[in-house]
């Protein structure tokens, strides 16, 4: 059986909460050392999911991801581009239940796939049309977590409908992985556009590392996909179709383990954040 | 026409080169960082390293993953998957390599972990029976790779004569490839499309999007002939017939990882369960199964 009961009854049992108030509501033994880790307990799997993804501590930590966006029409991927993205965070205790901050920025950049040059402008193979990328400025945001997932979830700005859910999680032989998806949804009405996001991450890691209490920031890797609506600066028009990535990375303890490319890219692009990355975070 | 991957390439080509193969075996991720991942014969030793093994002897792969329905941008989980295939590869004498493998798939509810022969359609309401298929080892020759734009392929190719779908074609290949420390990475996609069988005049579709992980390192040691890997799985199809969606619009999706297995005594407790319930004879001797193909 799989992790199911996402939901928030089991936000008493979390494995993040407080070795005290573990005592006295997880019936199982207490292991000074290691958390015990059960993929059908959503506790363990917030916890799974936070060592993977994020940290149990409060220093910064890094993820850097690369990949490749696409467009999907009929069931044919047509390639756009190459993605740098680089995700900077750190996360914060809210409560003993296991609430948790975590304050991240990404940032992405665009190359072409045939040069590596970093691109500003793109002609849509769809369209033919010569378009500006639209890079979002870098922005620090905070979302609170606990046991089911993003607490942000329900309507937020712009009409957008918020979804954010953790697991199911696995553990086989040594390796453990958990699923994290974000969708944010908002329907189309007049002058406004149905926007679709379907973010959906995969980290793994070592269960040893997950399970061991002196470990806070568990080595993991991750794999990503998303199945968006077009982005309205493509000027897609009806074109029907998906916007798809598929990308692949790792965290990393500090700023200077990322691919020098992102560095190479921050340093052209956002030296004041390249210089200083935890003070971005900091706001 | 089978997809040649010269095997030669195979010896000369990403760890060796410039320092012949012996050099190679002492080679880190720090130096051979500069490896030409355009490099079309690298790209099939990269895959054929992750997804297989450079010897004969017996791998297995193991993916855990959820199959939803998706309508619209909204998923609705339908069940667990269990899947575990197994493989050996064979040195051909005009250079290239063929697979042969065999996967055993199992479906099970995702509140009760119960083996599934049966589901309720979510979608439709009815109960319908799991069309599970007859497991038997397949062979075949791994794509050509691609490394800009995905290239017309032969999809007939990729099956023996007697098991290719009439009308069947489509695109795919190995690649793009990323390096970055001792990571390493390469997408393997099929984009399938064949008449449907359930609604004349239409093409189904089938899009197996794989990503295969392991390290730079193993990947580069001539003498690690199969190196551990991981893989993420999705897929994005048209609804199988026995599903009977009638005229439901939105695709068959699934999501998974999983990772390269050294022994059938390696593979997940519940895959090994099942495939023992299920298919006793093939889960006993996967080999001797493969080779009764």
């Amino acid at each position: 059986m799989i992790a199911g009961g996402l939901g928030r009854r089991g936000l008493l049992q979390g494995a993040l909460a407080t070795t005290a108030s573990m005592a006295l509501i997880d019936p199982r033994p207490a292991d000074a050392r290691t958390h015990p880790l059960d993929p059908a307990n959503s506790g363990d799997i917030a916890l799974i999911y936070r060592k993977l993804a994020f940290s149990m501590s409060d220093e910064p930590g890094y993820w850097w991801l690369k990949g490749r966006r696409y467009g999907l029409v009929d069931a044919e991927l047509t390639p756009l581009w190459d993605m740098h993205i680089g995700i900077f965070f750190k996360t914060r205790n809210v409560s003993d239940a296991g609430q948790f901050d975590v304050t991240s920025v990404s940032i992405s950049f665009y190359t072409d796939i045939d040069n590596g040059e970093f691109i500003t402008n793109v002609k849509n193979p769809f369209t033919g049309k010569m378009v500006a990328v639209n890079y979002f400025p870098p922005k620090a945001e905070t979302v609170r977590f606990d046991n089911a997932g993003r607490m942000d979830s329900g309507a937020g700005p712009g009409g957008l409908v918020s979804s954010g859910t953790i697991g199911p999680a696995w553990i086989e032989g040594d390796q453990v992985w958990v699923q994290g998806d974000h969708i944010l949804r908002r329907d189309a009405s007049t002058g406004v556009s149905r926007i679709r996001v379907n973010d959906m991450t995969t980290y793994f890691g070592g269960k040893r590392d997950v399970a061991d209490k002196s470990v806070k920031s568990a080595p993991a890797g991750q794999t990503f996909s998303d199945i968006n609506t077009w982005p309205s600066w493509l000027e897609m028009g009806a074109q029907p179709g998906s916007y798809y990535s598929r990308v692949f990375g790792h965290k990393v303890a500090s700023y200077e383990r990322m691919p020098q490319r992102f560095r190479q890219l921050m340093l052209s692009q956002h030296p004041n954040i390249a210089n200083d990355p935890p003070k971005f975070l900091e706001g | 026409m089978l997809p040649q991957i010269s095997r030669r390439p195979l010896l000369a080509g990403l760890v060796a080169a410039g320092t012949g193969v012996r050099a190679a075996a002492s080679t880190t991720s720090q130096n051979i960082k500069s490896i030409d991942l355009t490099d079309k014969e690298n790209l099939s030793l990269i895959f054929r390293k992750l997804g297989y093994s450079m010897d004969s002897r017996l791998g297995f792969w193991h993916l855990s993953a959820i199959r939803s329905g998706l309508v619209g941008t909204k998923f609705t989980p339908f069940w667990e998957m269990h899947i575990g295939r197994f493989f050996t590869t064979r040195d051909l004498p005009d250079g290239t390599y063929e697979v042969t493998q065999m996967g055993l798939t199992y479906y099970t509810d995702l509140n009760t972990g119960e083996f599934l022969r049966r589901f309720q359609n979510p979608l439709t309401g009815k109960t319908v029976e799991i069309d599970y298929g007859v497991p038997k080892p397949r062979q075949y020759a791994p794509p050509e790779p691609s490394t800009a734009q995905y290239e017309l392929i032969d999809a007939r190719g990729s099956e023996p004569a007697g098991a290719r779908r009439p009308g069947l074609s489509g695109v795919g290949g190995l690649g793009p490839a990323w390096i970055q420390g001792d990571n390493i990475w390469i997408q393997q996609d099929h984009l399938l499309e064949y008449p449907s069988p359930g609604r004349p005049g239409a093409q189904a579709h089938v899009n197996d999007l794989t990503t295969y992980f392991g390290s730079l390192t193993e990947v580069a040691d001539p003498a690690a002939k199969m190196p551990r890997a991981g893989h993420a799985f999705t897929d994005v199809n048209d609804w199988p017939t026995w599903m009977q969606m009638g005229d439901q619009p939105g695709a068959y999706y699934s999501r998974g990882v999983g990772f390269k297995a050294f022994s059938f005594g390696e593979m997940p407790a519940k895959w090994k369960t099942l495939a023992l319930q299920e298919h006793p004879r093939i889960a006993k001797d996967p080999l001797k199964a493969l080779q009764a193909g």
